[in-house]
């Protein structure tokens, strides 16, 4: 992007264009097209949405709830995830540490 | 109030960086960076449906997929700092160690 042989001349702003654009320039078209599609299908979408969303004045915030669900009707997920995070945490570390010469 | 598109809509042009940030980018961590872009982006939609349905499952999987997210961040590391020790770089065009 920005080098150190950076020339105004047109042949040079090209240059400089031609070696910025061209290992990017495929990565560039496809992310632009699989956002058009995916724009495209939201926008022409019908999303079921409330149409106020609930508040409750007394207590604004969600944590309550959110508490609840872990603990009761979402708890096999949660102990789940304590042991894929126990697992990926001690694989981590077996990679990480080496032969233990060190 | 904000319609739900513009929420999708963000998370779709985050979704889309992340992605040209996968497909183009060399460097380990930078495509690490990437993959969290669109985890977080797909984050994002969660939180968005699930406040608009006034439904809270949404958001307590947005934590889930969050504590998802760290897992691979940090075996991700790990294994470039394996690669790392073995190779001294991670530059992903010049690892060729799982190929057939």
């Amino acid at each position: 992007m920005l080098n150190k042989e950076f020339s105004f001349t047109l042949m040079g702003v090209l240059t400089t264009l031609y070696k910025f654009f061209k290992p990017r320039i495929l990565g560039i078209v496809l992310a632009l097209l699989f956002l058009s599609v995916i724009l495209v299908s939201v926008v022409f979408t019908s999303w079921p949405a409330v149409d106020q969303l609930p508040q409750n004045l007394d207590d604004p915030s969600n944590i309550e709830g959110i508490g609840l669900l872990i603990f009761t009707d979402l708890v096999v997920p949660f102990e789940i995830l304590s042991i894929v995070l126990l697992s990926s945490l001690m694989g981590a570390i077996y990679m990480a540490k080496g032969d233990g010469d060190e | 109030m904000i319609p739900i598109e513009l929420y999708i809509g963000l998370s779709a042009i985050i979704f889309s960086i992340g992605l040209y940030g996968l497909m183009t980018q060399r460097n380990g961590i930078r495509i690490l960076m990437s993959v969290e872009l669109m985890l977080n982006a797909a984050n994002i939609n969660l939180v968005a449906f699930s406040s608009y349905n006034a439904d809270l499952t949404g958001q307590v999987f947005a934590l889930y997929s969050i504590a998802l997210a760290a897992c691979e961040a940090a075996i991700g590391f790990a294994i470039l700092m394996a690669i790392f020790k073995m190779k001294g770089t991670i530059n992903l065009d010049s690892i060729n160690i799982l190929r057939w």
